[in-house]
């Protein structure tokens, strides 16, 4: 091969890399782009925690393109750069969208602009990150299907709160979350809490969680409970009390409000978190 | 794999039981907490009172700043809450805001904007009309 062709091959990958970020950032962030309650939280949303946001969301881009990043990267360089260009990528795609949507325009004022299009590029650079897994899948010679490597523990659960988060995102902004929460008594909340964790813990069995090491069939069934499932669905509420916060669902609150609230969002985020297997 | 490997397989870091542990813990105080206000909470209807926050000048009138608080143990949808000003001057007609949801023992906030002359909070009385359920 010439260097001439190396040169073109080397940016066909590169543009189908591109490519397939901004593919993965639409699959991901269409159902938040076109969720009026995002565009509201774009211009109201306290600016203190949209920089939270942002900036507990770089840490989390760099070490997930350790996991799945849609290149193959082998430094830790390499992987801030990633989660970099998928924040750059998914800002384009979310401009692109909501000005398409009419959502934003030259008229709009810069801060509207910018509340609206930071607060879809998180979940979006999520999605950019995942292209990989979502379309690459097997598509090309020597690259692993992510959910065939073999995790270590801290990295399972890493996942799991990436899963947590990326459910959790879509439903987290909405109007219903917080009335589904006023309609159910705590009785409800108690079974909802039950039927979590049941999901959970039989999606970790049914995935067999790291293809198969970390959940053996010589284990008793409350091994992976007590190892995954349990510190599964503290992650899921983690990432919804978080996301709450966020999302300033929590403002005026009494604790058993939050509590419920809390446990509504967990129900989506744990299997968000159990099925990360799955979806990312 | 030999029955060895499959054994030192099994054989689970001390750190994964210890988070597993703790995260128990953490399952069951949401539990616990849950089932404490499911048998032993009460379930007093919503139990609204608005209140004024601050009053404060603005461009063309005054921005009365309302806290509205649901003492109750139930939640309250679409709150309807009327300001009429009262004293001397020339009679306006009540204004009325909407607030759409207030959780038990929660706190949301609202604001009137009264044009024209400058009011105190004395001079303001608010009414909070009713709600529906959920």
């Amino acid at each position: 091969m010439t260097r001439t062709d190396r040169e073109a091959s080397g940016t066909q990958r590169a543009m189908r890399d591109l490519g397939r970020a901004a593919g993965g950032a639409l699959v991901f962030s269409l159902p938040m782009l076109m969720t009026m309650e995002l565009w509201w939280l774009g211009f109201y949303l306290d600016r203190l925690r949209m920089l939270v946001l942002v900036l507990s969301a770089l840490p989390l881009l760099v070490v997930l393109s350790r996991h799945v990043g849609f290149e193959q990267t082998r430094h830790w360089r390499d992987d801030v750069v990633d989660a970099l260009i998928a924040l750059g990528i998914s800002g384009v795609v979310c401009i692109v969208t909501l000005t398409l949507f009419g959502t934003i325009s030259v008229q709009t004022p810069l801060d509207e602009t910018m509340g609206k299009v930071v607060i879809q590029m998180v979940p979006a650079s999520i999605g950019a990150l995942l292209a990989k897994s979502q379309f690459g899948a097997g598509s090309d010679e020597g690259e692993d299907d992510p959910a065939d490597q073999d995790e270590s523990y801290g990295g399972e659960l890493f996942l799991m709160a990436v899963g947590a988060l990326f459910l959790g995102f879509n439903v987290a902004p909405t109007e219903e979350m917080m009335l589904i929460s006023y309609q159910m008594t705590e009785w409800h909340a108690l079974c909802l809490v039950v039927l979590s964790v049941g999901l959970m813990h039989g999606f970790v069995f049914a995935l067999g969680f790291a293809g198969g090491s970390e959940v053996s069939p010589d284990a008793p069934w409350w091994s992976p409970f007590l190892r995954l499932t349990l510190p599964g669905y503290v992650i899921a509420i983690s990432v919804s009390l978080y996301l709450l916060w966020v999302f300033a669902r929590l403002d005026g609150l009494h604790i058993d409000s939050i509590v419920m609230a809390t446990v509504v969002l967990a129900f989506p985020s744990a299997i968000g978190a159990a099925a990360a297997r799955l979806i990312l | 794999m030999s029955r060895k490997d499959s054994k030192k397989r099994n054989a689970r870091p001390t750190l994964e039981w210890i988070v597993g542990v703790v995260s128990a813990i953490v399952v069951l105080g949401i539990l616990a907490f849950l089932s404490y206000e499911a048998l032993f909470g009460d379930a007093r209807p919503p139990d609204l009172v608005a209140t004024i926050d601050r009053v404060e000048a603005v461009e063309g009138g005054t921005l009365v700043v309302v806290t509205l608080s649901n003492r109750g143990d139930q939640a309250a949808a679409e709150i309807a809450v009327e300001a009429s000003v009262e004293g001397d001057g020339p009679e306006r007609a009540p204004k009325e805001i909407r607030f759409d949801y207030v959780a038990s023992h929660a706190v949301r906030r609202g604001a009137f904007v009264i044009e024209g002359l400058a009011v105190t909070a004395e001079d303001v009385r608010l009414r909070v009309h009713g709600y529906v359920e959920p």
